[in-house]
């Protein structure tokens, strides 16, 4: 069943970050923070986020036989995880934050927010939370707020970045949003070039939008995707991308049963020739 | 495309390439009945689930992936819309990709092995794998025949009833334990194969959330029994479906004088 965005609000004591607080919520938040536990062991434990861990109910949820997922409150809840693209990614942000620092940035499939999240304390001027599950982007403002970047009217409080959150689905058009003023100059792809079908419609936008989109002026953008290094290797190619970093994640961070490590690049768009202003792209391999 | 080479070049380099069959059966804890007028058992609105012995088929491809000795493992389920439920259990468990091969609601109660079979090695002439795993059985017909039929149809070895699976010493095989009325007997076959898997080959995983998340993004690919050219005719027919006869009180008796009258009065000793 497709999620509605319910409208209805009630009057909730909900447990956010270790504090009671009696707020007005809608009941969304209310239901993602009861199937949720606020977890940082991942790649960024910078970032606190709101996930479905083990020691959650859900997190041992089995599809019903008649419809996919009559049993949980959620339909596809891709929020609940942090995906090891998007892990690779905010932590490249965290740790090489000029490369957004003072930029306007989009994720897009943001789930549960994270790079986005990363990419403001790395400095960003704006992020726009992109993702066509409203119940993702609900997400994304509980961890928001968890992370003390709680915002009002479009801006963080406390240090003025803006922020937005689109539900529509921006893959393809470029640029993904009508305001010259407001085109995002980074783009972060996180977990998403996870089939043949998805990849090719990823490696066509982000190519339009290293180039620019329609010859009518627009900005062109740089693309940053985070994928486990055998998927996007594969488009890689056919999308311009090269390998800016290659991180090995333990497999429990990846969702894998069994030992080991799995390896997650973070690929860019190559400049074009004329586009060398701005920050140096940093090349190497970091274990 | 760049990404057919790419993934051409890994498989070759990477180990067998294997076809797991899962049927979609009555779950195994659901209490069966007969419809009233005995044409078969009471199949709508009742739990349904993977056959067990089709979980461990999954779960031993997906075990072979994991220690390299296989590459790609492919899950194909022949049945109804429903079974694309059963393949999501097993891209949910760790197989790569799914194939649904579905059958039509007024084919379906007629469907025997001998077309199972046919439709499956009809896939293997396409998907060419290196290992066919099936559960040895269903536990709703109990025929286990499709693995021995679909090795009969492709020619290829059988090893039936696996117990254990590695590679043989020379590491060119495959070395297969059987589980067999006299206790466990030890094979080696060539590849490509079919195997059945018994009861104690393993213990399948259980499937959580973020595994279920990832298998939705995986491919399932649907064809039909016209596309692949098998006639579904029925060669059975099925004249009634019966519950087995209630089981008599036994009776008990004190010593075993008792019992030795007993067994003359019933004339079955002199």
């Amino acid at each position: 069943t497709n999620f509605q965005h319910p409208f209805a609000i009630t009057n909730k004591l909900v447990q956010l970050n270790g504090h009671l607080c009696r707020q007005l919520c809608s009941q969304t938040l209310g239901l993602i923070a009861a199937h949720t536990v606020v977890c940082r062991e991942h790649f960024t434990p910078e970032l606190a986020l709101r996930l479905i861990t083990p020691e959650c109910s859900l997190f041992y949820a089995r599809p019903g036989e008649s419809s996919s997922f009559s049993e949980l409150p959620f339909s596809d809840p891709f929020w609940g995880f942090y995906w090891p693209g998007g892990q690779a990614l905010a932590r490249h942000l965290l740790d090489n934050p000029g490369r957004v620092r003072g930029r306007r940035v989009i994720d897009v499939g943001c789930g549960c927010g994270a790079a986005g999240i990363a990419a403001l304390m790395a400095g960003a001027a704006s992020v726009i939370f992109n993702d066509i599950d409203q119940v993702a982007l609900e997400a994304t403002r509980l961890n928001l707020s968890i992370n003390q970047l709680d915002h009002a009217d479009g801006a963080i409080a406390a240090t003025g970045q803006r922020v937005q959150f689109v539900s529509d689905d921006l893959i393809g058009q470029w640029p993904p949003l009508c305001t010259a003023n407001e085109q995002p100059q980074v783009m972060l792809i996180g977990d998403l070039f996870y089939s043949e079908e998805a990849a090719a419609r990823l490696a066509d936008w982000a190519l339009k939008a290293a180039a620019g989109g329609r010859p009518r002026g627009s900005a062109a953008a740089e693309v940053l995707v985070g994928d486990p290094v055998l998927v996007a290797t594969i488009f890689a190619e056919r999308a311009n991308l090269r390998l800016l970093a290659r991180y090995c994640l333990p497999s429990e961070f990846m969702y894998e049963a069994g030992p080991g490590t799995g390896a997650v690049g973070v690929y860019a768009t190559m400049p074009k020739a004329a586009d060398t202003n701005g920050a140096r792209p940093e090349l190497g391999t970091i274990d | 495309y760049i990404h057919i080479i790419n993934k051409a070049d890994m498989a070759a380099s990477k180990g067998l390439k294997i076809l797991v069959g899962c049927k979609r059966v009555i779950d195994y804890a659901v209490k069966v009945r007969v419809k009233p007028d005995r044409s078969g058992v009471v199949t709508e609105g009742v739990k349904h689930s993977m056959n067990p012995f089709d979980e461990i088929a999954v779960e031993e491809a997906v075990r072979m992936k994991e220690k390299k000795l296989a590459g790609e493992a492919v899950a194909i389920s022949v049945g109804p819309p429903q079974s694309q439920e059963t393949l999501r259990t097993a891209l949910a468990m760790g197989i790569d990709r799914a194939i649904h091969v579905e059958i039509p609601l007024a084919q379906l109660e007629k469907l025997q092995p001998i077309h199972v079979s046919k439709l499956l090695a009809k896939v293997c002439e396409s998907e060419k794998p290196d290992l066919v795993i099936l559960g040895k059985q269903a536990i709703d017909d109990d025929c286990n025949q499709t693995g021995q039929m679909l090795a009969a149809l492709l020619d290829w070895p059988q090893a039936t009833f696996a117990s254990k699976i590695e590679p043989s010493q020379d590491s060119k095989q495959l070395r297969v334990t059987r589980e067999v009325d006299g206790g466990l007997e030890t094979i080696d076959v060539s590849v490509p194969a079919v195997v059945t898997s018994d009861l104690r080959l393993n213990e399948p995983r259980y499937a959580t959330l973020p595994n279920i998340m990832k298998a939705k993004k995986k491919p399932l690919a649907k064809m039909s029994p016209d596309q692949l050219g098998v006639d579904l005719q029925p060669r059975q027919e099925v004249i009634s479906v019966e519950d087995p006869p209630v089981r008599k009180a036994g009776a008990k008796v004190e010593s075993v004088e008792d019992l030795v009258g007993k067994l003359r009065e019933k004339g079955l000793v002199k």
